[in-house]
């Protein structure tokens, strides 16, 4: 729905990430729809994450799908695993692994969100 | 019920094939697999197509029909990426148990190397199977997606980037040895280990080439003069669209495919004397060989490595897979079905495996992991 992807792009840009909770029966969900996936509630709530959460993968890219992208090489893109208990998909600062702990930069990189390590201070 | 055989075969060599477009390279399939079977085109009832990324169509069955002088009683084109072409196989096999069709054409092929475009065009498009606005946007492609599952592989198991550069040179071996495989220079792991990062850990050796080529079968309820090969036994399974929704790590939904497929099929994985698995890349074939329980969790790549999977133990891809026979799309899955058929056959020539291969299990993914089919194919031999 054009109005979810649209919500969805301008907190990207921001640095951030939208997911939807459900009002009906707590479910969250990562994937933005026009409804709850888990119990079909019409009006899920958008929410924004906190930011933190823990790498379950990530890939370096040497090969880039467009134009745009190419200019850009090396960028790293991983999965995480909100504190929220959803997955996603972000950009990351090179040199994660799996298993790190993470949170987003206050800054967005290419108007999307990116990950860096946690720092204990 | 009716059974349903596999009454001809049709594979082209993989490579660059400049001037041929999606309808030649399945026309040329399409003639081996009749000429195979012994049929004409007029005792055809059922045309099954895949798709074509370099000839996007909305009616690929019709048009391949009108272009290649078919009537079909019964057609239809399908999508699964990557599963298409065994699903084709799954859907033939129904439509001739439900008495629908007597002889079902399936057949797909593409210039997706020749395209316009190119290399470049097909890795954009191909991207698309990422979610549109969640991992698109983020500059992945289908290596950078299985990149994702890889360093995941690699850091649950404790699996090397060796045992899967072990797993890329399997398939070259096999390939150096297939009359129209697409890469065929001679590989070592340490060759593969050394190879240019694509997305890490995947290395170029650890991914798949683009290429052209077709592949067509015959599946009817009269099985092939040149040995019978049954469709003993076919399973899907569905679970997530996206590498980000691919949560549960024990179970991409290649088991459960699998299950369903030995569960009709009414034999066990010990009976299997020859595999046909999905290798788009190295860490796909490590994957579903572990989950569909032809090798321990994380062990694929030593396995293979240790012999495991030589052509004197269970052999597997003995074309060269998609990592060296080549990748065509809905085609590339094929060539493992047909690989696996002419050995059951025992017409694989020089490649012929010794031992008797009278079962054989056939897996293909589309998506990443997303979609999934499993065949179990049988001679009856004793
Ligand atoms: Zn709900």
């Amino acid at each position: 729905m054009q109005s979810l992807e649209t919500h969805v792009a301008q907190v990207f840009a921001s640095g951030q990430i939208a997911y939807q909770h459900c009002p009906a029966c707590g479910a969250s969900q990562a994937l933005a729809r026009p409804f709850c996936v888990a119990c079909l509630h019409p009006a899920p709530e958008w929410r924004r994450a906190q930011g933190t959460g823990r790498v379950v993968s990530v890939t370096t890219m040497h090969r880039a799908p467009t134009p745009e992208w190419k200019g850009r090489l090396p960028y790293t893109i991983a999965l995480v695993d909100l504190s929220e208990g959803l997955r996603v998909m972000a950009l990351a600062t090179p040199g994660l692994a799996a298993g790190d702990a993470v949170r987003l930069r206050p800054e967005p990189l290419h108007d999307l969100p990116c990950f860096e390590p946690m720092v204990t201070e | 019920m009716r059974q349903a055989f596999i009454a001809g075969t049709g594979l082209t060599a993989f490579g660059r094939f400049e001037g041929e477009n999606t309808l030649d390279l399945m026309s040329r399939a399409a003639r081996q697999a009749l000429a195979d079977a012994g049929l004409e085109r007029g005792q055809v009832d059922g045309l099954v197509t895949g798709y074509s990324t370099a000839m996007p169509h909305l009616m690929m069955a019709t048009l391949f029909a009108e272009h290649f002088g078919l009537r079909p009683s019964y057609a239809n084109a399908l999508q699964l990426g990557g599963a298409t072409g065994a699903a084709l196989v799954m859907l033939a096999k129904l439509l001739v148990q439900s008495g629908q069709c007597e002889r079902v054409l399936v057949v797909a092929g593409e210039n997706r190397l020749t395209n316009q475009g190119g290399r470049d065009q097909a890795i954009q498009t191909l991207a698309q199977v990422g979610h549109a606005t969640q991992e698109v946007p983020f500059g992945a492609t289908i290596p950078g997606y299985y990149a994702l599952l890889a360093g995941q592989y690699l850091a649950r198991t404790g699996a090397t980037g060796a045992d899967l550069a072990a797993i890329a040179v399997h398939m070259r071996r096999h390939a150096i040895e297939t009359e129209g495989a697409h890469v065929t220079a001679p590989l070592t792991v340490e060759e593969a280990l050394a190879s240019r990062p694509i997305a890490e850990p995947l290395r170029l050796a650890d991914c798949c080439p683009i290429s052209d080529g077709a592949a067509a079968f015959v599946i009817s309820a009269a099985p092939s003069e040149q040995g019978a090969v049954r469709i003993a036994g076919a399973g899907q399974a569905h679970r997530h669209q996206h590498v980000s929704m691919a949560t549960e790590w024990e179970n991409f939904g290649a088991a459960d495919a699998a299950d369903r497929a030995f569960a009709e099929a009414g034999i066990g994985r010990d009976a299997i004397e020859v595999l046909g698995i999905y290798d788009s890349f190295t860490v796909t074939l490590a994957m579903l060989l572990e989950e569909t329980g032809f090798a321990p969790r994380g062990q694929a790549g030593r396995r293979i490595a240790e012999g495991a999977h030589a052509v004197d133990a269970l052999p597997l891809n003995t074309h060269g897979g998609l990592l060296s026979y080549g990748h065509p799309g809905v085609a590339g899955g094929m060539a493992h079905l047909v690989e696996v058929t002419r050995q059951m056959q025992r017409r694989a020539g020089a490649r012929q495996v010794p031992g008797p291969a009278r079962a054989g299990y056939v897996h293909a993914d589309g998506g990443v992991l997303s979609a999934h089919v499993g065949l179990v194919l049988a001679t009856d031999r004793g």
